[in-house]
């Protein structure tokens, strides 16, 4: 469950881009967060992970006050909640299976559970076969698919995309989707930040709507505009 | 526990392989840093070595140290006794002994048992009784000597300062040269360590960062560096241990040569101990750069 309070967030350099957002997301939901570059989509985002504080009100993920969280509780928190970059974020030295693996060895897991879960998680995302290939050989789709393993290999409870489709062709991100929706049914929460209009009017879920820094709107069952 | 364990061993397993890469991977810089800390050390061991060997010196003197406090020859015997008394009660004084005119003569007869002909021109007896007192710190020896010539029973106070007085005054110095040059080469050191460590963090902060995003502790990201970091300062140590080892007898004789009027005799156990200082400054100065080094990168 993630919860917002009245938060504002603006940056060290005057730039405000959250102004007074009061927001509720429960377990399981899947939403869409949607708005024009700038819209505060991108700081919501680092203020789950606490990558950013903000600057007034309270973020709550599953109850815990994330401005009161211990710097050494910080791990736990990223690895409830995990974010699929929208640059992807991965490892040009290390191949696929590694990248993936990599999110487990931070977490301290054993080598059988690597060799076991990866694996896995690359044939959810269809890359079972490219777990040798290093990410510079790799399609656009492919590394935001390796991105999408990530993140989904140590189980989060909550799963944030950041523009995930934001540079593939329209097939691919019509797979990425359905590879979420898939996620989400396993009982994920899905937090999915968009541009791509399409894709929303398609799947008629919720959608929260930033427009400089403010909820404009915030419906379920809908489309994106 | 056993999923505990097998945890850490796997964190243990990342980060060796982690800190064995790193080192090897700027191999230029991490010798430079293993011989700043190999030369480091060195002083360091010398320092250690000559200021061992003055104390030992010291200790030995300090061990003969008298004040004699020569007595007037109408000292009332009962006088005598209460200023024994007052000096066995006194807190600097470590031993007290009480010799008479007559213990002196025979001392002096002992002493002089192979020219009796000077003897012979002693009629009576000259010599004084006195009483002579061992310290328990050489530095307080003026102070006591100031005391004893305080007392009426007391004719003449003599100190064998000057020995140990300059003893004392190149303990002192070598100690302070020691500190001064030990704490300057341990800032170069850590300056070339932390560095070195920085060359390996910078090349991978990329890492670090999405290490940071996809839920690392910095404890998981710190180690490998700090391990690299031990790494350099352990092995500075062993070429240090191996030089010192190597030298450290033959010195021992000739520094032995040199000073032959002083007992310097130090433990066997000593060059064990220095090479055990040593390998943990090493690894303390190691674990110390790399720390400052990660320092800055974890702040994501």
């Amino acid at each position: 469950m993630i919860v917002l309070h009245n938060v504002t967030k603006t940056y060290p350099n005057g730039v405000s881009a959250l102004s007074n957002v009061d927001l509720q997301i429960p377990e399981r939901d899947f939403c869409f967060l949607v708005g024009p570059s700038g819209a505060g989509k991108s700081t919501f985002i680092r203020l789950l992970i606490r990558e950013e504080l903000p600057s007034s009100g309270r973020v709550f993920i599953d109850g815990q006050d994330l401005a009161r969280l211990r710097r050494r509780d910080v791990p736990h928190l990223r690895r409830k909640v995990s974010v699929i970059f929208q640059d992807f974020k991965l490892l040009p030295q290390k191949t696929v299976f590694e990248n993936v693996a990599f999110a487990l060895e931070v977490s301290g897991h054993s080598r059988a559970e690597v060799q076991q879960l990866v694996p896995e998680t690359l044939d959810l995302v269809g890359l079972a076969d490219k777990a040798d290939r290093y990410p510079s050989l790799l399609s656009g789709g492919e590394q935001q698919r390796v991105a999408i393993a990530r993140a989904l290999v140590r189980r989060p409870s909550i799963l944030v995309a950041d523009e995930p489709t934001g540079n593939l062709d329209p097939d691919t991100a019509a797979q990425t989707v359905q590879l979420l929706v898939r996620v989400n049914a396993l009982g994920t929460t899905i937090v999915f930040a968009t541009h791509n209009s399409e894709l929303v009017n398609t799947l008629r879920r919720r959608v929260i709507a930033l427009e400089g820094g403010r909820i404009v709107r915030d419906q379920i069952n809908a489309g994106y505009d | 526990m056993v999923r505990t364990l097998s945890r850490v061993a796997e964190v243990v397993r990342y980060a060796v392989a982690s800190a064995a890469v790193n080192f090897w991977r700027h191999r230029a810089m991490s010798l430079a840093a293993v011989f700043a800390a190999a030369v480091m050390m060195l002083m360091l061991n010398g320092f250690v070595i000559v200021v061992s060997n003055l104390n030992v010196a010291l200790g030995a003197l300090e061990q003969k140290v008298n004040v004699i406090a020569y007595l007037k020859d109408d000292a009332p015997p009962a006088e005598i006794a209460k200023l024994q008394d007052r000096l066995r009660a006194n807190p600097l004084v470590a031993d007290v002994t009480f010799l008479s005119k007559d213990d002196a003569m025979a001392r002096l007869k002992q002493q002089l048992a192979d020219r009796r002909d000077l003897l012979e021109m002693v009629t009576g007896n000259p010599l004084p009784a006195s009483v002579e007192v061992r310290l328990k710190d050489a530095n307080r020896i003026a102070d006591l000597a100031a005391q004893l010539r305080r007392e009426t029973v007391v004719e003449d106070v003599t100190l064998q300062q000057d020995v140990v007085d300059n003893l004392l005054r190149i303990t002192n110095f070598a100690r302070a040269a020691g500190i001064v040059m030990v704490a300057s080469l341990v800032g170069i050191t850590l300056f070339v360590i932390v560095n070195t460590i920085r060359l390996a963090v910078y090349a991978r902060r990329q890492e670090i960062e999405i290490m940071k995003l996809v839920g690392a502790t910095d404890w998981f990201i710190r180690w490998p560096f700090v391990l690299e970091g031990v790494l350099c300062g352990l092995l500075g140590a062993l070429l240090t241990s191996a030089l010192v080892g190597a030298a450290y007898e033959p010195m021992q004789l000739q520094f032995l040569s040199l000073v032959q009027f002083l007992p310097v005799n130090l433990e066997p156990d000593f060059p064990l101990r220095l090479a055990g200082l040593t390998a943990a400054v090493g690894v303390a100065i190691g674990a110390a750069g790399s720390y400052i080094s990660v320092r800055r990168f974890l702040d994501v």
